[in-house]
């Protein structure tokens, strides 16, 4: 008996490190939404048949997946991360990191993992095993990343700023100036571009999203995408934006939109996967498949898809 | 604070003041209920009307145009928003922007629902009542109606006007406040003559009386006063009188023994008389002793409890009869007995004895000689009923209400030659009292007296006897 109760606040201890949810078998692709505004994570394959969901008892806001095996996931209000295997569903490891995490990278080269975070605006890495190796501090609230060829790309969402640091040396090493709000960055390494969409301040509502030069961060193009184009996505031939302020995904090729699809209802997430395009829309529950510029499936989700997260 | 008119005024202007405040959250609920629920089913319906003007899609310029041509000439301010920021479109993000509708709001509006909001909105620095209708296009939030009529110019009204009905309910509680304690003070005013008397009383100033003015409480509370200050006064004057009887009976037998020990001492009184003189002393002393003795006992038995048992009254009559078969000879009487023997009495037997005895003496000392004295004892209900029965000289039927007084004579010329204390009666009267007994005399002049005393049975003969 002594041993049970032993046993029971050591579980406590650690925060039930028993938990388990579902297990994702390791060769399975899919896409997963993170649902936010009741917290799960569903698994959808190429065809749009759930696999399975994860009911999450905290509010993670995001996630990331490390090695294509493990899922990481933060939330903006927690002072915790937490990392589940996906082949068992079991939460495998529990981080300390600060209140105020915007966005998460996964860099398989240097083996870290990159936080954003808006409370003391720096920039995070963390090895595998989560100790924190380094602090960059940045500007106001940095939020959207990507990263090419060891370097980060961090958009200052209040700032007018968009920082880039050397993931080895983990140093701001330039800044370019943006459009205040920026958000959804996006890297097409063979036009070596950087795409950046964004809200807009205040009431005005963003239209354009912007297209710098890799090296340099000069603005190469201009391209209108009415309202709030806040996620990019690329396929080999064409980009696509989604701009949740009138529902709209825009084809681009050559820096034109070739076609505008309403898609959802104020959606938030784009993404390529499978030879298809994918779409959450946040407010109607739905999860888009779209093939030759066409809406081909829709997957209803739980509350709140905000976020897609795909394997191949 | 201690008098009872400043409570009770406070009480009342606690009351007043309460019912204003109560009124005036009534009149607010009324005007929220009544003015605000009107003001809500107005904008719904002119919301409804607009609502179904949209058709699916995105919120075209036209229904813009159209809904702020209607704004213009509407009493209320109406206006379609379809910039999805003020529709909180952008939520999962920190947009530093006050939006028009909330997060909350923006999914009951999803889901074709209106809402009403009451209260400050910033955006307008002032009080409305706010409606919000959704055109929504399946689950897309493409634009709201915005509806809201200022609360202000209702409460304003209100404002205007409530410092003067803010001024005029002080004024009113503090009118009523004065005429309250001015009444009260009135209707108090007996209590504070009452609390006056009463010091005086104390004070052993026992003449004085208050005046009833009214039959209300305070009135008869004067009333009661008066009565008590009444008996107390009578009792204060008996107390008085006693004393000075107490004196008076004290000084005769002491100037007696005074003036024939002064002959005595100075050699006045012939040996032949001295004899007769010192009998004379020696009779004044012992009447003297009685009469003390009697005080004694008056006294005594008021400050000792009752001892109360079972008591047998045939037994103790018997023994009573006993103890005075000497005066009895004396005078050659008989004693012809109609006993129940079985009466039991719930009594304290000395004290039971001690008036048997003054009665019984009182027979014997007023009965002719060779006359019978007739005892009788019996039950009449509760009671054990004693009767002693003399036929001896009788008393006037206007002496018998004061023969148990102390120191009433019948015969007034009489002296005290005949060895009563004066106070037997007033012993017996007191004693039997106190055991709630009572006392009644029945007597014809020449004729005979009886004594009747009743006595409350023991309750185990009661008992016994049911």
């Amino acid at each position: 008996m002594k041993y049970i109760i032993l046993l029971l606040s050591l579980c406590m201890l650690v925060g039930c490190n028993l938990q388990t949810l579902p297990p994702v078998a390791p060769e399975q692709s899919f896409v997963a939404t993170l649902n936010i505004d009741e917290p799960s994570i569903q698994y959808f394959d190429e065809d749009g048949e759930l696999l399975t969901t994860w009911a999450l008892e905290e509010y993670y806001t995001g996630a990331v997946l490390l090695d294509e095996q493990q899922l990481f996931l933060y939330s903006h209000a927690l002072p915790t991360a937490v990392v589940y295997e996906l082949e068992t569903g079991k939460l495998i490891d529990k981080w300390t990191v600060d209140a105020g995490t915007t966005n998460a990278l996964y860099d398989a080269v240097n083996a870290q993992v990159i936080l954003t975070n808006e409370q003391t605006n720096t920039v995070r890495f963390y090895a595998l095993d989560g100790t924190e190796r380094a602090q960059v501090p940045v500007r106001n609230y940095p939020m959207a990343m990507a990263m090419y060829n060891n370097y980060a790309y961090i958009i200052n969402y209040k700032d007018t700023w968009l920082s880039v640091i050397d993931m080895t040396t983990q140093q701001v090493v330039t800044e370019w100036p943006i459009a205040a709000y920026s958000n959804g960055i996006m890297i097409d390494e063979k036009a070596q571009e950087v795409w950046v969409g964004g809200h807009g301040e205040g009431t005005e509502s963003n239209t354009l999203v912007h297209v710098y030069d890799l090296q340099t961060g000069k603005e190469r193009q201009i391209i209108p995408a009415p309202l709030m184009p806040v996620n990019i996505a690329m396929s080999p031939t064409q980009k696509a934006v989604i701009s949740h302020g009138n529902n709209a995904l825009y084809f681009i090729e050559d820096y034109e939109v070739i076609q505008k699809l309403t898609v959802g209802a104020n959606p938030f997430a784009v993404n390529y996967w499978q030879n298809q395009w994918l779409v959450a829309g946040y407010d109607d529950q739905i999860l888009y498949f779209i093939d030759d510029n066409a809406i081909t499936k829709k997957v209803e989700t739980e509350k709140g898809p905000f976020q897609l997260i795909v394997r191949d | 604070m201690n008098s009872i008119a400043t409570k009770i005024g406070l009480l009342i202007v606690t009351c007043i003041l309460v019912t204003i405040g109560f009124m005036y959250a009534l009149t607010d609920f009324l005007y929220e209920r009544l003015y605000v629920a009107d003001t809500e089913v107005a904008l719904i319906e002119i919301g409804t009307k607009l609502q179904s003007r949209y058709i699916d899609g995105p919120v075209t310029d036209e229904y813009v145009a159209d809904v702020e041509a209607y704004n213009v000439y509407s009493n209320y301010n109406i206006f379609a928003v379809r910039n999805p920021k003020e529709l909180s479109a952008c939520v999962p993000f920190d947009i530093d922007y006050d939006t028009l509708i909330g997060p909350e709001q923006r999914k009951l509006l999803i889901e074709g629902k209106h809402f009403t909001e009451i209260g400050y909105v910033e955006r307008f620095d002032r009080d409305l009542i706010t409606v919000v209708m959704p055109l929504v296009d399946d689950k897309r939030l493409e634009g709201i109606l915005y509806m809201y009529y200022p609360l202000a110019k209702i409460t304003e009204f209100a404002t205007g006007d409530f410092f003067y009905l803010a001024i005029s309910a002080v004024v009113f509680t503090g009118l009523i406040a004065l005429l309250c304690l001015i009444i009260l003070r009135q209707i108090l005013k007996p209590m504070r003559a009452l609390l006056d008397a009463v010091h005086q009383m104390s004070a052993g100033k026992y003449d004085t009386r208050v005046t009833v003015r009214s039959g209300d409480e305070v009135g008869q509370l004067s009333q009661a006063f008066n009565e008590m200050a009444t008996s107390i006064q009578q009792q204060d004057d008996a107390q008085k009188t006693f004393l000075a009887t107490v004196s008076h009976e004290l000084r005769t037998p002491i100037s007696y023994v005074k003036g024939y020990s002064d002959l005595l001492q100075k050699g006045y009184v012939p040996k032949e008389q001295q004899q007769e003189i010192l009998q004379l002393i020696a009779r004044e002393a012992t009447r003297m002793e009685q009469l003390t003795t009697a005080i004694m006992q008056l006294v005594r038995r008021e400050q000792q409890p009752l001892s109360l048992g079972v008591v047998i009254v045939g037994e103790l009559l018997r023994e009573v009869a006993q103890l005075l078969h000497l005066k009895l000879e004396q005078k050659q009487l008989y004693i012809v007995w109609l006993l129940d023997e079985t009466l039991l009495i719930h009594a304290d037997e000395s004290r039971v004895k001690q008036l048997l005895i003054n009665v019984i003496e009182n027979a014997i000392l007023y009965s002719e000689p060779k006359k019978p004295i007739t005892i009788v004892a019996d039950v009449d209900g509760k009671f054990a009923h004693i009767q002693i029965r003399d036929e001896g000289i009788g008393i006037p039927a206007e002496d018998l209400p004061h023969v148990t007084e102390r120191f009433y004579r019948v015969n007034k010329a009489r002296t005290r030659s005949d060895g009563g204390s004066g106070l037997g009666l007033a012993i017996v009267a007191q004693f039997i009292e106190e055991h709630k007994g009572t006392l009644t005399f029945e007597s014809t002049p020449y004729y005979g007296t009886t004594v009747h005393i009743r006595l409350p049975l023991h309750e185990a003969f009661e008992q016994h006897d049911v």
